[in-house]
């Protein structure tokens, strides 16, 4: 049952393995708090399309399940950026519009036609959150790199905690500022699936 | 038969569960949003111009506020906006009475600008410079003026700076009290309507027009408030009919947008009113696409009329 929870997070990693969903991976991780913030709202999204989808897999037909599927992913993540906007306005300036864009998200998607439509509700479940958790692990990490690399700093929060200065004063004058910018995001990502294939590979040998 | 009604079925429920849905969350979430986006409205007053106590009045909605203390004027607050590198730079600029700049905001929600780069226009140290500057003073140094450019970033800085100083220029009618600053436009206008009389003034916004010791009629001004703020209407009597009307021009200040509000001055439609009982103005219809001003046009001639005493 656990193999379907952590297949998500590392062996059918969604970023870092089926390199699905990279749009807000790369724009949304200039820092580790947007990435857990985003992440939050995937799992979320993940979890409750792959838990409405699998319960009603018997009664929605073959030839309106794409429709279906948007519906529900959509209600839900338009329940996420009301909230946001409501509750954590700082955060949800700085996703921006990657926050609906989830909506188009092909991990979701992927995962209610791929998985959710095809399994009991229970493995739906742990398999959104399993893939959901891959993304934010993915996601964050990438933030992390960024954020300290680029920016001086890690876990800063918008308007409010400042975050903690890893690499020391004068890193924070002078930082690497082209990580923070997209052709940073590319090379963190290149680095970190490199990274990921030459552990598979080394495992199954 | 049943594969076209049993998708549809499903899909009617599907849309109308995730609506309901909706609706209750939006329901519950709308007035903490609005409720943010007001007490952010007013941080930023008060960050840019921070007075024990002041009040802070609009005068364009979502632009422009007085603030005032004890029924006093201390200044204005704007907001204007101009490009940048790659987005609009707005800033929110506090100018008190004399000209000179209180304080400076530049918000950094809904900019992305180069982060490290043209973003630092919202880091303190740019934003204090502007503080005590007046117009002239407020420009880069490699332009001409006083102010420090970020390094690597001087179209973000140069567009910031502009900002500041184009919206001072556009404002600065502001700073004085609104009597002052209204007095000068109707005056020319009153011999308009009465060319050959004399026009004495009988108490407030009221005059009546004489010409050999005959009354040839009356002409009063009237405040309506429409959809960009307030604009002055003046009506002129006479034998209990209205003889013409003039509103404010936009060169006179009227607030109103070009497209839509700006039709109430057109002579179509103010026709409609010569020859009717100012009373009656209300009957008359609005302007397509111009509601709220067309109903503040008439607002202004009744009530006008009301507080004058008729003729």
């Amino acid at each position: 049952m656990f193999k379907t929870f952590f297949e998500g997070i590392v062996k059918n990693n969604p970023v870092l393995v089926l390199a699905i969903g990279l749009c807000p991976t790369l724009a949304v991780s200039t820092s580790a708090f947007n990435a857990l913030g985003m992440g939050a709202a995937v799992i979320f999204v993940l979890t409750f399309s792959n838990l409405i989808v699998s319960s009603f897999r018997k009664v929605i037909p073959d030839s309106l399940r794409i429709p279906i599927f948007i519906i529900v992913i959509s209600t839900f993540v338009t329940i996420v950026d009301y909230v946001m906007k409501a509750y954590l306005p700082g955060l949800s300036k700085n996703l921006g519009v990657f926050v609906p864009l989830i909506v188009v998200n092909c991990i979701i998607l992927g995962r209610a036609e791929g998985f959710a439509y095809k399994n009991p509700v229970g493995k739906a479940i742990l398999d959104g959150l399993g893939s959901g958790i891959g993304f934010t692990l993915a996601i964050f990490i990438m933030g992390t790199i960024r954020e300290i690399l680029g920016q001086g700093t890690w876990m800063s929060i918008p308007g409010g905690f400042e975050g903690f200065k890893v690499l020391g004063q004068g890193f924070l004058n002078y930082p690497v500022l082209f990580m923070i910018l997209p052709p940073g995001g590319f090379l963190v990502i290149a680095f970190l699936m490199g990274g990921m294939r030459y552990f598979e590979a080394r495992r199954s040998a | 038969m049943k594969d076209i009604l049993k998708p549809t079925f499903v899909l009617l429920i599907t849309a109308m569960v995730a609506s309901a849905l909706l609706a209750v969350v939006y329901e519950k979430t709308s007035p903490e949003i609005e409720k943010r986006a007001k007490e952010k409205l007013l941080d930023n007053l008060k960050t840019v111009f921070p007075v024990e106590g002041a009040e802070y009045k609009p005068i364009i909605k979502d632009t422009l506020w007085c603030v005032e203390k004890d029924g006093k004027r201390l200044g204005i607050i704007f907001v204007n906006g101009m490009r940048g590198y790659a987005s609009v730079i707005k800033v929110i600029v506090g100018v008190d009475t004399t000209g000179k700049i209180v304080g400076v905001h530049i918000p950094k929600e809904g900019l992305s600008e180069t982060p490290g780069l043209g973003m630092k226009v919202t880091e303190p140290w740019f934003m204090e410079q502007f503080k005590g500057k007046r117009e002239e003073e407020v420009k880069l140094k490699k332009d001409g003026g006083t102010l420090d450019a970020i390094t690597a970033a001087t179209i973000s800085s140069r567009a910031a700076t502009n900002a500041v100083r184009s919206g001072m220029e556009k404002y600065k009618k502001y700073l004085k009290e609104e009597e002052k600053s209204e007095n000068e436009w109707y005056h020319k206008h009153l011999s308009e309507f009465f060319p050959d009389a004399e026009i004495e003034e009988c108490g407030n916004n009221f005059w009546v027009a004489v010409k050999d010791n005959e009354t040839l009629g009356s002409i009063y001004l009237s405040y309506g408030e429409g959809y960009g703020g307030k604009f002055g209407v003046l009506v002129a009597v006479k034998d209990g009919k209205i003889k013409d009307i003039y509103i404010q021009s936009p060169d006179e200040g009227f607030p109103e947008t070009q497209e839509f509000g700006c039709k109430v001055r057109e002579h179509t439609y103010l026709k409609k009113f010569i020859g009717i009982s100012p009373d009656e103005a209300g009957k008359i219809d609005d302007v397509t696409g111009a509601t709220i001003t067309s109903e503040a046009v008439k607002k202004a001639v009744v009530s006008g009329y009301k507080r004058v005493g008729g003729e």
